[in-house]
């Protein structure tokens, strides 16, 4: 059985593509690929030819691409314990309705210096809120520019890990946070005699 | 499946979101370093850059200090934490298309800056990212917990995945078989004849 393994070489170049031809494959064995269709037709792996120390082997090979186990870089740790201690459990949370981000870019008609400079807007929705915010980034810092309807809320804390900061609603719903650090983001609002209302974590 | 110790580490997860709920740090620190090295795995899978890959992470237990208050199953955390990796990984690396211009044959996270002696590691890292990223879910995890500690427990498997032990070994075997097939065909069509082959 190990005589004849086929398992591949790690290295690239190696080996591992001398099962059988290149030609024997599949016309369409690209990403198209079903994935339920594999292994019993691939060239030279049948079921019998993955005994359980030698896929131990191949994973091994292929996760030694993967760094070792890291410690979590100190500042990730740090914004863990601050949301931690920035839990907000008397507030109701919105959802991500809307995110300029999650809209495909179409390389071909607009420019990636372009996208690079336009504005992020995403649209936030509770059971009786909107939130429209509109995100822009200078390097490291992102400007936000907002509106919440119905109006009525007064403040908005712009909780960042590193940071907390207060900002005024005005009478008609707009608010404005500078200087914000990139990474996560959520903003919750104050609004006399109701509940707080809370934007889901985002990272900005 | 191992009967013994299954329920118990299960019951360690859901004992730990309870504590942390009620105020108790260490019980969140102890949930961080439980499961860093799985929400890891799933990150790196992203090929993102250093400072990405650190926001999607912080965004990541940010959105776990929120998901506390609002649980309903406290065992199943371990599954809702992979599946937010996932989606807070693929909105960095949208994100990170618009607010760092590159030239867009550099989007892809190969590394063109590493030093030689490290090119032939960035590439394998490269074939094993776009084998695991042809995988559905939860195959796809499941691939890359494995490949991060190939003897990884069942249980640990499960309560990531959401599947249930007695799925996990059979989901093992067939990852490990189309991961192979995949990496195969990587080095057959995207490997570093790619070029010459036209």
């Amino acid at each position: 059985m190990p005589d004849g393994d086929p398992a591949p070489a790690a290295g690239p170049g190696g080996r591992a593509a001398a099962p059988g031809t290149a030609d024997d494959a599949p016309a369409d064995a690209g990403p198209g690929l079903d994935p339920d269709s594999d292994g019993e037709h691939g060239p030279g792996l049948g079921p019998e030819a993955d005994p359980p120390d030698t896929g131990d082997r191949f994973l091994a090979e292929l996760g030694a691409a993967m760094p070792p186990d890291e410690p979590m870089p100190r500042a990730v740790r740090a914004a863990a314990r601050a949301a931690y201690l920035r839990r907000r459990p008397d507030t109701v949370l919105t959802e991500v309705a809307a995110d300029s981000v999650d809209v495909p870019l179409r390389a071909g008609l607009r420019g990636m210096d372009t996208l690079a400079g336009a504005p992020r807007y995403v649209r936030f929705t509770g059971p009786a809120v909107e939130v429209d915010v509109e995100v822009t980034a200078d390097g490291d810092r992102r400007e936000l520019v907002g509106r919440v309807a119905p109006a009525g809320a007064t403040e908005v804390e712009v909780r960042s890990p590193r940071r907390s900061t207060r900002h005024p609603v005005d009478p008609d719903g707009g608010f404005l946070a500078h200087g914000v650090p990139r990474g996560p983001v959520s903003l919750v609002f104050t609004t006399p005699d109701a509940t707080p209302t809370a934007t889901p974590w985002l990272s900005l | 499946m191992r009967v013994g110790d299954q329920p118990c580490d299960e019951a360690a997860t859901a004992e730990l979101v309870r504590r942390a709920l009620a105020d108790d740090p260490s019980a969140w620190e102890a949930l961080l370093d439980r499961f860093w090295p799985k929400v890891r795995a799933i990150v790196w899978a992203y090929g993102l850059s250093q400072y990405d890959a650190q926001d999607a992470a912080q965004t990541v237990w940010c959105r776990l200090a929120d998901h506390l208050d609002r649980v309903r199953a406290p065992e199943s955390v371990g599954a809702w934490l992979a599946a937010t990796t996932h989606n807070e990984c693929r909105r960095q690396v949208r994100l990170a298309r618009r607010t760092a211009p590159r030239d867009p044959a550099l989007l892809d996270g190969a590394d063109h800056r590493t030093p030689e002696s490290w090119q032939l590691a960035a590439d394998t890292a490269g074939r094993v990212r776009r084998a695991v990223a042809l995988l559905r879910e939860p195959d796809r995890t499941v691939a890359l917990l494995v490949l991060n500690a190939p003897r990884i427990p069942t249980w640990e498997v499960a309560e990531f995945t959401g599947l249930h032990p007695s799925e996990v070994p059979a989901v093992r075997r067939r990852v490990r078989r189309r991961l192979r097939r995949l990496y195969n065909d990587e080095i057959r069509y995207a490997g570093p004849t790619a070029e010459v082959r036209q």
